[in-house]
């Protein structure tokens, strides 16, 4: 087993911009949670603290992901998955309810969230999948297996509810198709039945999205069958929604709307967006100084140490603090890309497009949240935002990524 | 073993496409910050410096309820609250007031410091509001408004209550909505209920209850650091509450207040009227009442115990939850179900003529009418109530031919009137003797008994009043209903409800004619003499329930006019004694009411001696009016 940070050609390979980002984000975030938690009267002082250590395993973590080649993690893939299904169906039995929600599993006094591994453990088996196969991915009955792969612990993630992990899957699911050869035009196509359902719960009506699917068609052409499948598809989907959401009961039609859009539950959710919005919109262009933040006082933000850690930076720091860290953000994300556009192995290339692809929906997400331009989802802020699962699998995928990085050149 | 590499070339151009994608992303992630720090930095920099947002929920009216001309059952009344809201932070602020708005607490609200500071202490602890007194008078609001300034947290809070206008009347059937309780919000959290809600708890207020509630508006207002109101946020525009729809019931107001003057202060029992050409209660009474307003204001512990183990059991609606023998009145289905059977025409006589009563086995069975009533065909037993004629006619027919006639006419079943917990009421088979004495421990001797409406029938006044209907109608029932539309607060449109007739009984039409004709005559010259209406034939039964508990029930059913009825009563005074002497002139207030308001007037004049009466009326009077009575149509 080759140690490759141990020996000059590997230290020159390390991908030292994107170690530098890293670093910069986890000390901004531990400084923020610093100023989130240590006001007086708060619940959660000391919560710094627990933040360093966390991120103590966690660079051990990366180091040693960093240091295995991942051909070993090749093998390991339908393993961890499998493990990783076990302790998503756990979570129905024993988790811990937090908000309304089955997200977390307690073991001894140390509590994790069971759909952050099995995010990577389904980015590992469905890159081996793509990678041995080398199938045509413009073939629909290609597309069967990783469906599958993808969808079991997908909708065990939605079951939690976790709506927003549970997209992040159909997110790099999404990508890594379409990094393993599937035509973009066909991949949308394919999609279509779910833009179909997203547009109906969004616009209430399906005519947008005629007009859009029309326009895919006329853009692919494609042959006769798959024509005709696709617009049976589609045209079942257009026909059942609206008849299925009027033969609902006003509360679960409630249920639905407030699950897919929290934000429209004037009591909860709305709120917060709000108060984030003030936050930081009133952070300025230089912020009131960090440490003097006084919205953050103030008990409308339940989760501002977590998910609302973005809404603290705005304040404190202002726009040069938001525009930092979104800057680190970008060359986390585009360093990503780059390693996993100069792999030469497949599996590697492929396991490193699902990580940045997820790294950054979690990004773009968060801050849309935070903006008040998305629904509240519950989706921490990647290396900012407290929580040791999230911090931790962070690190790792981020030494999955230098991994892949130092043996680009390998096939 | 190294495998073939990807398309290089191929995959830069993905690479390209998921890089324009992120660059957009972020793109758009940093014009959002510039949209809030740069461009509006001003207007979210003054909201978070003196002001903090604060999310009031406003609250829906629930729809009100009117008679079928539009005079009003049941409203709305502000009820103010003075309350302490914790302010919104978790800097720890101190769970006592300080000594000056202490005192003016102590002074104006009348309470002691002790109460005054626990009410602090468990609202900064819960962090949600919490009152010092509840539905305070306008003098105390006043004042508290007055100083404002002074007493920081401190607020009036306006919440909607409900309001009866009429007190007792009407009180059964309108039910009382009261304020949500803990494990009634358990288990109807997801239809969006929330704490402080009015929730319908008996009557039209539960069984209407998803029409009369609203839908809860809101509104993000602005407040300083006091915890005033500043203004309303302009980002966000205010959601405007839905009222709750009103009802509009088929109920006459003076169909309801004849009925409820009849039936006395004193005493048990019920009364009901329907319309027969609709199904709709134009009134409906039971003994003894209470008043509804008190649940709405919300009841004392001692009170509500009061009510509890009261023995009279005010809170039951008798006409739909309490059983009777119907007594006489049950010799209509007895007739009804020997015509159908074929075991008698109307001219049929019996062999047995009365002689005062009948002898069955070894036992006498008495008519009522002691020196008898010698040979009668049906009309004339029906209208001399002879029981010896239906002593015999009820053992050609048999307890089961009986039993099924009964249940066609809807008795022993729901009614399926539109009022929460209606009772079946009870038709005894030959299965039923068979289980509750033992198969061969009961003779035939019960089919005398139940022939006469007597022994184990239990029927509820409502389902007495549909035995009347039947004759009403001639044998074409429809479901009684309460509400007769419900309507759009918002447009005024109506959804008129109107059961179908359901079609029972097949008579000549002749049959029906000499049934009438013989109910008829029990009024004009028989026992139910006391329901005359001048210038209007009233058809009607007497009947005497008797009573293994104290005295008999008083029973009457009848219908008018008889050429074309438009009512149908049913009147039951427990321990009242005989039909037609107590229940009959009960009846005939709201025959008059409905049918010669005129004559009512003018006999009201006469007597003059209905104080409760006309105190009612005068209510009836200043009540407001609704304020969109023109939609009523009336």
């Amino acid at each position: 087993m080759a140690l490759p940070l141990a020996d000059r050609r590997g230290a020159r390979q390390i991908d030292w911009i994107l170690i530098f980002a890293v670093l910069g984000l986890v000390t901004i975030g531990l400084l923020l949670v610093f100023s989130a938690t240590s006001h007086p009267g708060s619940a959660h002082e000391g919560f710094h603290w627990r933040q360093l250590t966390w991120f103590g395993i966690g660079a051990v973590c990366a180091y040693a992901v960093a240091a295995v080649h991942y051909r070993n993690y090749d093998t390991l893939a339908w393993v961890a998955y499998a493990i990783s299904i076990v302790l998503l169906v756990l979570v129905f039995f024993v988790g811990v309810e937090v908000y309304g929600a089955k997200r977390w599993l307690r073991i001894g006094g140390f509590q994790f969230q069971p759909s952050e591994i099995a995010k990577l453990a389904t980015i590992f088996v469905l890159a081996r999948h793509l990678d041995q196969k080398r199938l045509d991915l413009a073939r629909a009955r290609n597309w069967i297996a990783p469906f599958f792969i993808v969808i079991v612990p997908m909708l065990l993630v939605l079951k939690e509810p976790d709506l927003a992990t549970s997209l992040s899957f159909f997110v790099f699911a999404v990508v890594m198709m379409f990094w393993a050869g599937m035509p973009l035009s066909t991949l949308l196509l394919a999609l279509s039945p779910v833009i179909s359902v997203v547009g109906f719960f969004l616009t209430r009506s399906e005519w947008p999205f005629v007009f859009v699917f029309l326009g895919l068609l006329a853009w692919t052409r494609p042959r006769m069958p798959a024509l005709v499948a696709l617009v049976l598809v589609n045209l079942a989907v257009g026909l059942a929604l609206p008849h299925i959401w009027d033969g609902l009961e006003p509360y679960q039609r409630g249920r639905i709307e407030t699950f897919l859009n929290p934000g429209a539950d004037p009591t909860g959710a709305g709120y917060q967006v709000i108060q984030s919005q003030i936050a930081i919109g009133s952070g300025g262009p230089t912020g009131v100084g960090y440490l003097e933040g006084t919205q953050k006082g103030l008990s409308f933000l339940p989760m501002k140490h977590t998910d609302f850690i973005f809404s603290v930076l705005g304040e404190e720091l202002g726009f040069w603090g938001t525009g930092l860290v979104l800057i680190l953000f970008a060359i986390v994300c585009f360093r990503g890309l780059r390693i996993a556009a100069s792999a030469r192995n497949a599996f590697a290339s492929l396991v490193a497009i699902g990580v940045v692809s997820v790294f950054f929906y979690h990004v773009l997400v968060n801050v849309l949240m935070t903006l008040g331009w998305a629904p509240v989802a519950g989706v921490p802020l990647p290396l900012l935002s407290y929580g040791g699962t999230s911090l931790v699998m962070n690190c790792l995928q981020i030494g999955l990524l230098l991994n892949v990085g130092v043996h680009r050149h390998e096939y | 073993m190294a495998r073939p590499a990807l398309n290089r070339e191929a995959r830069n151009r993905r690479a390209l496409t998921i890089g324009a994608a992120m660059a957009v992303g972020f793109i758009t992630l940093v014009a959002g910050t510039v949209r809030l720090q740069l461009i509006k930095h001003e207007a979210y920099r003054q909201l978070a410096e003196q002001n903090r947002v604060r999310l009031e929920v406003v609250r829906a009216p629930r729809g009100r309820i009117f008679d079928r001309s539009g005079r009003l059952l049941a409203d709305n009344t502000p009820a103010f609250a003075i309350v302490f809201r914790p302010p919104d932070n978790d800097l720890g602020i101190a769970d006592s007031l300080a000594d000056a708005p202490l005192k003016i607490l102590e002074r104006v609200l009348a309470l002691p410091r002790a109460d005054l500071q626990a009410v602090v202490r468990r609202a900064v602890r819960s962090g949600a509001t919490m009152p010092f007194r509840e539905d305070v008078e306008p003098v105390i609001v006043s004042q508290i408004e007055e100083l404002r300034a002074e007493l920081p947290h401190v607020e009036v809070q306006i919440t909607p209550r409900r309001q009866y206008p009429l007190g007792t009347v009407a009180a059964h059937l309108l039910g009382y909505a009261g304020e949500i309780n803990e494990a009634e919000l358990a288990t109807r959290k997801e239809k969006g209920y929330r704490l402080g809600d009015l929730i319908g708890r008996s009557g039209l207020e539960r069984s209407y209850e998803e029409a009369l509630r609203g839908k809860d508006g809101h509104q993000y207002v602005v407040v300083n650091a006091m915890g005033r109101r500043v203004g309303q946020l302009e980002d966000v525009p205010p959601v405007a509450p839905l009222p709750g729809q009103d009802l509009r019931l088929a109920l006459d107001l003076d169909v309801q207040l004849a009925l409820e003057e009849g039936m006395g202060d004193e005493g048990h029992g019920a009364a009901v009227a329907i319309d027969p050409r609709t199904g709709g209660v134009l009134g409906m009474v039971s003994r003894p009442a209470f008043d509804p307003n008190e649940f709405a204001r919300g009841l004392s512990r001692s009170r509500w115990r009061e009510f509890m183990q009261d023995r009279s059991y005010p809170l039951l609606n008798r006409a739909i939850q309490s059983t009777y023998p119907p007594a006489s009145t049950y010799k209509i289905v007895t007739s009804l179900a020997g015509l159908q059977e074929g075991v008698i025409e109307p001219s049929t006589h019996m062999p047995v003529s009365c002689s005062g009563g009948y002898r069955y086995g070894s036992r006498w069975y008495k008519c009522w009418n002691h020196s008898g009533h010698g040979s009668l065909d049906l009309p004339a037993a029906l209208a001399w109530s002879c029981d010896v004629y239906y002593y015999q006619l009820g053992l050609r027919l048999g307890v089961d031919r009986l039993a099924t006639w009964a249940q066609k006419l809807g008795l022993g079943q729901k009614t399926g009137i539109d009022l929460p917990q209606e009772r079946s009421g009870l038709v005894p088979t030959t299965k039923w003797y068979d289980r509750r004495r033992g198969v061969g421990k009961w003779s035939n001797g019960v089919m005398l008994n139940i022939a006469i409406g007597q022994g184990e029938n239990l029927y509820t006044p409502l389902q007495i009043a549909q035995i009347g209907e039947t004759i009403a109608t001639e044998g074409a029932l429809r479901t009684p209903h309460m509400v007769q539309e419900i309507l759009d607060p918002i447009t005024g449109h109506g959804k008129a409800v109107e059961p179908a007739p359901r079609q029972a009984l097949t008579l000549p039409a002749e049959t029906w004619a000499a049934l009438s004709n013989a109910m008829e005559r029990t009024v004009s010259s028989g026992t139910g003499g006391r329901a005359q209406v001048p210038g209007v034939r009233v058809a009607g039964k007497t009947g005497t329930g008797q009573n293994p508990h104290g005295d008999d029930h008083a029973v009457f059913v009848c219908y008018a006019p008889v050429e074309k009825p438009t009512i149908v009563i049913a009147v039951l005074v427990e321990n009242g004694g005989h039909g037609g002497s107590v229940a009959a002139p009960i009846a005939q207030k709201a025959l008059l009411a409905w049918l010669a308001p005129d004559l009512r007037l003018a006999q009201q004049r006469e007597t003059a001696r209905h104080d409760s009466l006309a105190a009612v009326r005068g209510i009836v009077a200043v009540a407001p009016a609704p304020a969109d009575s023109m939609l009523l149509g009336d």
